[in-house]
């Protein structure tokens, strides 16, 4: 029993022995195992998570972004009068003050924080704005710049699987949080900045002398430049009107038509093979992998190298006006006058009528009158002038058959029309000087005189125009047909629905160059339509938050 | 005594039996460890490899976010890249201008020091309440884009480190008026990571980074692609060129 009992005993001693060394080596694999995993799968989540947070900071930053930017499009059309409600200077209490420059700053309110997906909890930390220049026009809009940082949590202080993710991602790991500042530089754009634009259908003319180009009354031919020096190169006449020895290669078109999504590369605009001295733009259409553009039909004189296809811009209707002014009745086919007397002379407080036709009828044309002009007695030639601000309402269809529009120099008139347009075979806001001297002499002959805002929205609005009339001024009308046949000169810029131009588009009459002429001065004038960014960057070196 | 012995003994069967077991156990657990450490080997190069993917692919992309032109430098000689596609190598170069936004570009990252300061800051206006149009704007044709007062070149190559150090690394180096400010492998030992860029327009580059493991090789490259697709904001000064 005892031999028994000591074999008995020797062998369990053995076995437990085993036993323990079995299960310690398998502990040791499995720890070793665990470990590994550990070490490599951390770090790994660490990376994974912090690259995340940082690309959740960057949506923040932009949503911040977005969020000033459509504080922008609320100030137009005039940013200057506009209340910054919401936001205040940076002591974080003081109102903004009206037409304010410095940094006015916007913190969103505690209760909106911490609302995004996930544990980094990406938000707006800041958005800052403050106005870098000013528009050099009379109305000096400001070109604002934004800086808005946002903010995302990382749940670890400790770095990731490689030193350079921390070179890239800037983290204050201390804190547990990643900020990334965007910079965004914001324009007013206006209304006439190409010489033409559609939402639409454009056909441009074809005759052989037809053209589109533009010139600059700013810089007229033995004038005085900005810079108080005389101009060396000049680029209208000296009367500031077109020339075609000044043209310059600015008349931009543009067309927002898209494809069919079943066929989205193809013609967007026939050019009829018409000279663009300007860049030709559509909304997609051409093949990036062909060296031809598909988007443009006969193009073949137009540079290619200015055929592109990222033109993509919303063109909106002008709102109706909403003041209240004389109503005045106009006949037909009579040319009738327009004066503001005394009133009109400054431009914040416009002299204001509304114009309705006689029953149905539509109204003929008028001159608008500037009773500051001032003539010499022996020639007639306009001494001086003071300048003149009028706003005109015209509230039905406007048929220039026997009479035309005609601004007097100094004058400066925004024309609202609800209703069709057309300008027959007139000669629009023009005269040229060598056929109608007498004329010529009063005569404003700057397209930036006319404004015309298209605002009927009802029915199938349209401009039309025939015969060897010449148009100097600028048309806003987007939901507008445009139908300018004939011969017809555009000297200014139009925005149409669709373009469309029946008859050739020959030279005609006293031509100076068929075709559309863009004054380059338009490019700043009137409201502002909205805000555009046009510069982005990342802020990468400023100091972190 | 002799019975005791015999006793405690183990048949040669015993043995044998015992003898195989252990070696079937031992080798099976020699056997998972190696294959368990092939693994880990495998899961971390791989790990890097995605993590290398990632940071590349970020990097460019933020880089090309703020660019005001896009060249490729093939052989030394650049052009702008607006259409076509191509791995970066060491002949072949993505160059990726942006604009010169400091005011110095002295590597100082002390709190407050001006590198960090932008051109445009406030505190540099010196009593003015804004910057002078002409300084901000510059009028290209008719249209009002921003003037940059100058850009800073920054080029992605995929070379080995130095001529002493042959590790293959994708390297970003920032140029300032033909000054060399900042050379830094962003990514090392990258043999078998491919950065393609693809010009898809005027405005609109995708980057895709692959790598081939040692373990799966080329079979399962399409596994480790990323991508990144940027649309350019900023207004291209060389669309023209």
């Amino acid at each position: 029993m005892i031999r028994m009992k000591s074999h008995i005993s020797a062998r369990g001693a053995r076995e437990s022995g085993s036993t323990l060394l079995v299960a310690l080596i398998t502990m040791a694999v499995l720890t070793t195992i665990a470990a590994s995993v550990f070490l490599s799968s951390v770090p790994a989540y660490r990376g994974t998570y912090q690259a995340s947070a940082w690309q959740e900071a960057k949506l923040a930053a932009d949503a911040g972004v977005d969020y000033a930017m459509a504080t922008l499009q609320k100030t137009a059309p005039n940013p200057m009068l506009y209340k910054w409600d919401g936001w205040t200077l940076q002591d974080g209490v003081t109102a903004v003050p009206e037409n304010y420059d410095g940094i006015r700053v916007y913190v969103p309110p505690a209760g909106s924080l911490g609302k995004g997906d996930g544990t980094s909890k990406p938000r707006v930390s800041k958005i800052e704005i403050d106005v870098i220049t000013r528009d050099t026009n009379f109305a000096q809009n400001a070109w604002f710049r934004i800086r808005s940082t946002g903010l995302a949590e990382v749940n670890s202080s400790q770095l990731s699987l490689d030193k350079r993710d921390l070179s890239l991602r800037r983290m204050t790991l201390k804190q547990q949080h990643i900020t990334r500042t965007v910079e965004v530089l914001s324009r007013p754009v206006y209304l006439w900045e190409y010489c033409l634009k559609t939402s639409g259908s454009m056909v441009l003319g074809g005759g052989s002398t037809w053209r589109i180009d533009s010139y600059d009354s700013r810089f007229p031919l033995g004038g005085i430049g900005p810079d108080g020096k005389p101009v060396t190169d000049p680029r209208s006449t000296r009367d500031r009107m077109y020339d075609v020895q000044y043209s310059r290669p600015f008349g931009n078109i543009a067309s927002d038509m898209e494809r069919p999504e079943n066929s989205p590369i193809g013609v967007l605009i026939d050019a009829e093979g018409a000279l663009v001295k300007g860049e030709v733009q559509t909304h997609g259409g051409d093949d990036p992998y062909t060296e031809a553009h598909e988007n443009v039909e006969e193009a073949d004189q137009i540079d290619s190298t200015r055929i592109t296809d990222e033109y993509d811009e919303t063109l909106d209707a002008e709102k109706t006006p909403d003041w209240v002014a004389t109503c005045t009745n106009i006949k037909t086919g009579t040319q009738a006058s327009i004066d503001p007397l005394t009133q009109g002379t400054n431009i914040n407080d416009p002299y204001r009528i509304v114009i309705n036709p006689q029953g149905n009828k539509a109204i003929g044309g008028f001159t608008v009158v500037n009773p500051t002009i001032v003539k010499d007695e022996m020639n007639g030639e306009v001494k001086s002038f003071g300048h003149k601000y009028v706003d005109i309402y015209i509230n039905g269809n406007v048929n220039l058959g026997g009479s035309t529009i005609i601004v007097q120099k100094g004058v400066h008139v925004n024309l609202y029309l609800n209703g069709d347009l057309d300008f027959k075979n007139q000669d629009i806001n023009y005269a040229n000087p060598a056929v109608k001297p007498e004329l010529a002499k009063t005569t404003s002959n700057q397209p930036a005189d006319l404004l015309i805002y298209g605002v009927k929205k009802d029915g199938s609005p349209r401009v039309d125009s025939s015969g060897n009339g010449h148009i100097c001024a600028a048309f806003y009308g987007p939901q507008y047909a445009g139908n300018l046949d004939g011969n017809t000169e555009i000297v200014g810029s139009f925005v149409l629905k669709t373009y469309n131009i029946a008859g050739g588009g020959g030279a005609g009459g006293d031509s100076l160059g068929a075709g559309l002429h863009y004054d380059e001065a338009l490019g700043v004038v009137g409201p502002v339509k909205y805000y555009k960014a046009v510069s982005y960057f990342e802020d990468t070196r400023k100091d972190l938050e | 005594m002799k019975r005791i012995t015999s006793k405690a003994a183990f048949t040669l069967l015993e043995l044998l039996t015992a003898t195989t077991i252990t070696t079937v156990v031992v080798g099976s657990v020699f056997a998972a460890t190696a294959a368990l450490h092939k693994s880990f080997i495998g899961n971390r190069a791989y790990t890097k490899g995605i993590n290398d993917n990632n940071r590349v692919v970020d990097y460019i992309t933020r880089d090309l976010r703020n660019a005001s032109a896009v060249s490729r430098r093939t052989n030394g000689a650049s052009a702008p890249f607006k259409v076509g596609a191509f791995d970066i190598t060491a002949n072949d170069e993505l160059c990726v201008f942006v604009p010169g936004y400091y005011v110095s570009n002295i590597p100082d990252n002390t709190q407050a020091s001006p590198y960090k300061s932008p051109i445009f800051s406030r505190g540099r206006l010196e009593g003015q309440p804004y910057y002078p149009y002409n300084t901000i704007v510059k009028i290209d044709g008719v249209t009002r884009v921003p003037n940059y007062p100058s850009t800073l070149e920054i080029r992605y190559t995929k070379r080995a480190r130095s001529a002493s150090d042959p590790t293959v690394c994708i390297i970003r180096t920032e140029i300032e008026g033909g000054t060399v400010r900042l050379s830094e492998d962003i990514a090392e030992k990258v043999d078998s990571q491919t950065v393609r860029i693809n010009a898809v327009g005027l405005h609109l580059i995708q980057i895709t980074s692959s790598f081939a493991s040692k373990w799966s090789g080329e079979k399962y490259r399409n596994n480790s692609k990323q991508f990144s697709t940027v649309y350019l904001e900023n207004y291209r000064s060389d669309a023209r060129l």
